[in-house]
């Protein structure tokens, strides 16, 4: 079967940017026994990633002259792309996040191997994709679930570092203080996302909400953020039952993004 | 005095610990509704009318909301938007309709899906009048872009503007968005043997979804029930890419009147009881979806405003440099708690 060069060129830049990615998560799990792991990781493998996944998108936009917004491979990698550079971003801008790249980088990680199983055909967008609303959506989600995985990534390590002793100090109260930092950012852009997609939906099919699964998922993960900021504002709930209510989040986003509409009949009716 | 009593009424109402519960009890309600697939969304309903009493009160004494104007323009969009969504309900419109090529819009062919109590439907008689159609197909039958041309009268004149499916068409608050739906329909006049004259529209089933059965029957004035079939012209077979477009002459029609097919072309007579049919032209029909949402803008703007406010609030009390530092030494809006 004859495969276009630019196919094989993007699937070169995409398989190093995956392999980079790889190394740089298990550059991050060795880290907490060889702290200079951390740097290869973030200041090293990362970026290269970063830079690779983006040329591999890039000519797929270019060739295909369509976004990567429709199939699971294309889900996957533009989300391991900016999944990435909104950890990078987020480890520059605010020092007590980089501790969320041991947990965040082998998820990152785990989506790429993901990516690798799935097709790389391009499949024709819908012309109801053609929406200037469509791109506030899906960047409002990127920003979410890059802000999401931040926070969960620091809740699941405070959660974890913290089952065989629990030492009160500076740096425990800056790691929880920057877990709901993410978590507000979380919700602001999951509202967003949520509003951008109600005016797309009223655009391509007439009614802004109809209920559809994906809608459905993406109103429920919105609805547990909210039930985990105020529950853990209205019952001071211990701090380890807040964490893992920010991994349950987590678990519907990735639920939303990568699980529904993927396979849902219809995630939402008339896109097919 | 009233308003301090309706304070203390409130009071209980606007627990924080309500909210949580009825997000909880919300969240449990929709994900039941999805998981048992219910057509009746009313089960949401108990746990959004507890969500909004309890905005309403938490808006009233909660100082925290109270004291945040960030805060508290996000409950108050929660709430309008609730409220406009409810109002939404009780005046908006869709509808659904089909024209043919060449046709002037007709508003008593309008098939009503849904409407509000609140509004009759008023659709402008001879809105616009159907120009000629395009369809775009990739291979797999995929269809891409629609290209509807259309004639609308204004000031006098018919300017024509392209709809396509971005691009609706939009007249007194109504708005016509082309749909997947389309087909072949034959354009027919029926003569009686009086002598006089009809003339209209057959509209054959969806093409290209149901090419394998482009037959529709129809009863004429005289009452003779005839069955029409339509061999749409040929297009590129495999995996090409092709345009749907209006060129019925291509077509082949087949009159069927018991059992025997007659071959019918554009401007040929058929003879039947009480009168004759000529088959006019074979032309494309468009599906519309007609939408009416008043207040969907009111929607947008107030849920853009309750973003903003929320950035607002969350900037304040959690990224700001004076908050975060205040925050770190008060261990934030959760104590830390030591244990051994």
């Amino acid at each position: 079967m004859h495969i276009p060069s630019w196919l094989a060129a993007e699937k070169f830049w995409v398989d190093a940017g995956i392999a980079l990615i790889v190394l740089a998560a298990v550059a991050a799990l060795v880290s907490y026994r060889i702290p200079a792991a951390r740097r290869l990781a973030l200041a090293g493998a990362l970026p290269l990633a970063i830079v690779m996944l983006l040329a591999g998108l890039a000519l797929r936009w270019q060739q295909s002259g369509q976004g990567p917004f429709l199939t699971l491979y294309e889900v996957l990698i533009s989300n391991v792309f900016t999944l990435g550079l909104f950890l990078l971003l987020a480890c520059a801008l605010v020092p007590s996040a980089r501790a969320a790249a041991q947990v965040a980088l082998p998820v990152l990680a785990l989506f790429a191997l993901w990516a690798l199983s799935t097709s790389r055909d391009v499949t024709p967008l819908p012309p109801t994709f053609d929406n200037p609303w469509l791109w506030a959506h899906v960047l409002a989600g990127k920003l979410f679930l890059g802000a999401c995985l931040v926070s969960t990534a620091l809740a699941l390590r405070l959660c974890v570092t913290r089952t065989s002793a629990w030492i009160q100090d500076v740096q425990t109260r800056e790691l929880d203080a920057t877990v709901w930092r993410f978590a507000g950012l979380a919700f602001v852009f999951e509202s967003l996302m949520l509003v951008a997609g109600a005016a797309w939906a009223n655009d391509a099919w007439g009614r802004y909400w109809g209920w559809d699964p994906l809608e459905t998922w993406a109103f429920l993960t919105w609805l547990s953020l909210g039930i985990v900021l105020h529950a853990r504002l209205a019952w001071r709930l211990p701090q380890r039952l807040a964490w893992a209510g920010m991994c349950v989040v987590f678990v519907f986003a990735v639920l939303t993004f990568f699980g529904v509409p993927f396979f849902s009949v219809a995630p939402h009716k008339g896109v097919i | 005095m009233h308003q301090s009593a309706l304070i203390r009424l409130a009071a209980p109402l606007a627990s924080l610990r309500l909210t949580a519960a009825a997000m909880a009890a919300l969240f449990a309600t929709v994900f039941l509704a999805y998981a048992l697939t219910l057509a009746d969304s009313g089960w949401i309903v108990p746990p959004l009318v507890v969500l909004a009493l309890n905005l309403c009160a938490a808006i009233m004494v909660n100082r925290r909301i109270r004291g945040s104007p960030g805060l508290i323009a996000f409950h108050v969009a929660l709430l309008a938007i609730c409220l406009l969504a409810g109002a939404g309900i009780l005046t908006r419109m869709h509808g659904r309709v089909e024209v043919v090529e060449g046709t002037a819009f007709d508003p008593s062919e309008v098939q009503i899906v849904e409407q509000g109590i609140w509004r009759n439907v008023d659709v402008p008689r001879s809105a616009f009048v159907q120009g000629p159609v395009e369809v775009d197909f990739t291979s797999g039958l995929l269809r891409q872009h629609t290209r509807s041309s259309v004639a609308v009268p204004l000031d006098g004149g018919m300017p024509e503007s392209e709809l396509s499916d971005t691009h609706p068409l939009k007249i007194a608050g109504y708005r016509f968005s082309p749909t997947s739906n389309k087909g072949y329909a034959l354009l027919l006049t029926w003569r009686d043997d009086a002598g006089g004259e009809t003339t209209g529209a057959v509209h054959m089933p969806s093409f290209p979804a149901l090419e394998w059965k482009q037959e529709q029957g129809w009863r004429t004035p005289a009452g003779e029930d005839v069955l029409f079939t339509l061999k749409p012209p040929l297009r590129p077979a495999g995996e090409a890419s092709w345009t749907l477009r209006g060129d019925g002459a291509a077509a082949e029609v087949a009159v069927i009147l018991q059992d025997r097919p007659t071959i019918l072309r554009p401007g040929e007579w058929q003879r039947l009881r009480g009168g004759a049919l000529r088959l006019e032209s074979v032309r494309l029909w468009l599906g519309y979806r007609i939408d009416r949402e008043p207040l969907i803008g009111w929607m947008l703007l107030v849920a853009i405003l309750g973003i903003a406010g929320l950035s607002l609030h969350f900037y304040r009390r959690l990224w700001s440099p004076a908050t975060r530092s205040r925050a770190d030494e008060e261990g934030d809006a959760h104590p830390v708690v030591a244990r051994g």
